[in-house]
């Protein structure tokens, strides 16, 4: 366990059924104020990993530390579980999961309210929130008469609307036309600068290059960690893990600019 | 499209046309979604209880009047509350008009009479109460869903202290029976568009037992992936501000005395 690091995870595995892992072994520790990308092929465990760092499967076998403490044991106690998921939040890659009430404002509401927030402060988190994501129209509107892509938005503010420390976001730009997906970039590139931590799941080449300090290559087991240059580079390495190499002058170009 | 595909498209239908309040306008316009449920609570035990045929006329026609008010469109109004639960009602309450089920006083001979089969005063009187016990009971129910649509009628509940897990599991309900008829829709789709020609009854029913099964599977992670998400968002730690409670003024309380006083007199006065 490294000092300063935000999460601490050590021979982490998990199992949906006996005998077939779907995580084996990782350990490596994800620093406070990062922007770590996972990246990896259909089936991975990615959307696991971020699952179980959220705290939802608590059934994993090694230990994961959350700024020192074992997940475990915060999930014991109810004042460290309420303290954990107003600094976590997770964004499901299905936007349908995320969105379960009548309007996409009480979607928005529902964490707040469940997190002890007032009136008033609610209100203000919500129009923030829909402001900041220029969704405002969408308000009132019942989630499932939402585009595929503003479904991914509104499902998005659900979980910005609680300011969290950390945010886990599986495929956060999937589904997003040019315009969100440039709205999202630019709040997540907001988001590290103020020094929240960002985990990743994603295969968005501009993610990868302009937001991700690193990016961790995830097959059931860390394949690679690094710096998104080193790991994307290895194109034997992608190739053998089932992805498409990515084209290493847009990262140069992208890292001038 | 066969009668099952049509069954589960208008189910998603309804529910997606009952999310939604159908108008704004009406003398009642300003009455919220809370004085309704306590009045059509009121009316629909008053039909419940109500012997007299007169009396159950009289709280069906008065259902008419307050559709009127509340400016909705009495000829969906109409399909909704007098169509389909009450026909079927009378076909099932139609053999308690024979003599057969309900003995009495003759009123109309068969041509099967002559084996002791006619149809009967008593037994009339029966079904037609039974059909107008339903058709006015159905009728409060179906003002409460034009007039608010059923997201609205749940956060009424809310705000008449129903738990918020009881009114939570209602818009679960309404949220996911619409996304998992759209899905087994979709499945019915993918397989038409892959099918040659016309397909047997037998293979028919076969994939749609297979599409319902996928779709209960999908529900079943859907509903685990639901609960994950709002422990995510705090579910589960005990705090919970569950937004505006009703606030009991005296308008209301004299509106809910007026209402079940109203429909209890006349009831049983009627009778």
């Amino acid at each position: 366990m490294t000092e300063g690091a935000i999460y601490s995870i050590i021979n982490l595995s998990y199992s949906y059924i006996p005998g077939t892992m779907a995580l084996q072994n990782l350990s490596f520790d994800v620093d406070a104020g990062t922007a770590l990308c996972l990246l990896g092929p259909n089936g991975a465990g990615k959307s696991t990993l971020l699952q179980v760092l959220a705290g939802l499967r608590p059934e994993y076998l090694g230990s994961i530390y959350f700024m020192g403490e074992e997940i475990r044991d915060i999930l014991k106690s109810r004042e460290k579980t309420y303290d954990f998921r107003k600094k976590v939040q997770i964004l499901f890659q299905d936007p349908d999961i995320q969105l379960f009430s009548i309007t996409v404002e009480k979607d928005i509401a529902y964490g707040l309210e469940h997190l002890s927030n007032d009136r008033e402060t609610i209100n203000k988190a919500i129009n923030e929130v829909l402001k900041e994501l220029g969704i405002e129209e969408l308000r009132n509107r019942h989630p499932y008469t939402l585009s595929g892509g503003e479904k991914r938005i509104a499902s998005l503010a659900t979980v910005l609307a609680l300011r969290p420390e950390v945010l886990l976001l599986d495929e956060p730009t999937s589904e997003l036309d040019l315009k969100f997906k440039e709205k999202v970039l630019r709040i997540l590139k907001s988001l590290k600068e103020k020094g929240k931590t960002l985990i990743i799941a994603t295969h968005d080449l501009r993610i990868l290059k302009s937001l991700c300090s690193k990016v961790a290559l995830l097959n059931r087991t860390i394949k690679a960690l690094g710096a998104p240059r080193e790991v994307l580079s290895n194109k034997e390495l992608l190739i053998s893990n089932d992805l498409e190499p990515y084209d290493l002058r847009e990262c140069s170009l992208s890292s001038k600019q | 499209m066969r009668a099952t595909d049509k069954t589960v498209n208008e189910l998603s239908k309804f529910v997606m046309d009952s999310l939604t309040p159908e108008s704004n306008e009406g003398l009642l316009k300003s009455l919220t979604p809370e004085s309704l449920i306590i009045s059509s609570f009121a009316l629909t035990i008053a039909s419940v209880v109500a012997e007299s045929i007169y009396a159950l006329i009289f709280l069906a026609a008065t259902s008419l009047l307050i559709a009127v008010s509340l400016g909705i469109n009495l000829r969906r109004f109409l399909i909704r509350a007098y169509g389909f639960v009450p026909a079927f009602t009378a076909l099932i309450a139609l053999p308690a008009a024979f003599s057969f089920i309900t003995p009495g006083r003759p009123l109309l001979a068969l041509p099967i009479s002559s084996w002791g089969i006619y149809v009967t005063y008593e037994g009339v009187k029966a079904a037609a109460t039974l059909v107008l016990r339903v058709t006015a009971s159905v009728s409060y129910l179906t003002l409460l869903t034009l007039k608010y649509g059923l997201s609205n009628l749940a956060e009424g509940l809310r705000k008449l202290n129903v738990p918020n897990e009881f009114i939570n599991v209602l818009h679960f309900m309404l949220r996911y029976t619409l996304t998992l008829s759209k899905c087994l829709m979709d499945m019915i789709m993918a397989r038409e568009a892959r099918k040659l020609g016309d397909e047997g009854m037998i293979d028919y029913w076969r994939s749609w037992g297979e599409g319902l099964g996928a779709v209960q599977l999908k529900a079943l992670k859907i509903s685990e992936d639901i609960y994950m998400a709002l422990k995510a968002r705090g579910y589960g730690l005990g705090i919970d501000s569950g937004g505006a409670r009703l606030k009991i003024n005296s308008s209301l309380m004299l509106l809910t005395a007026s209402v079940i006083a109203g429909a209890v007199v006349t009831s049983w006065v009627i009778h």
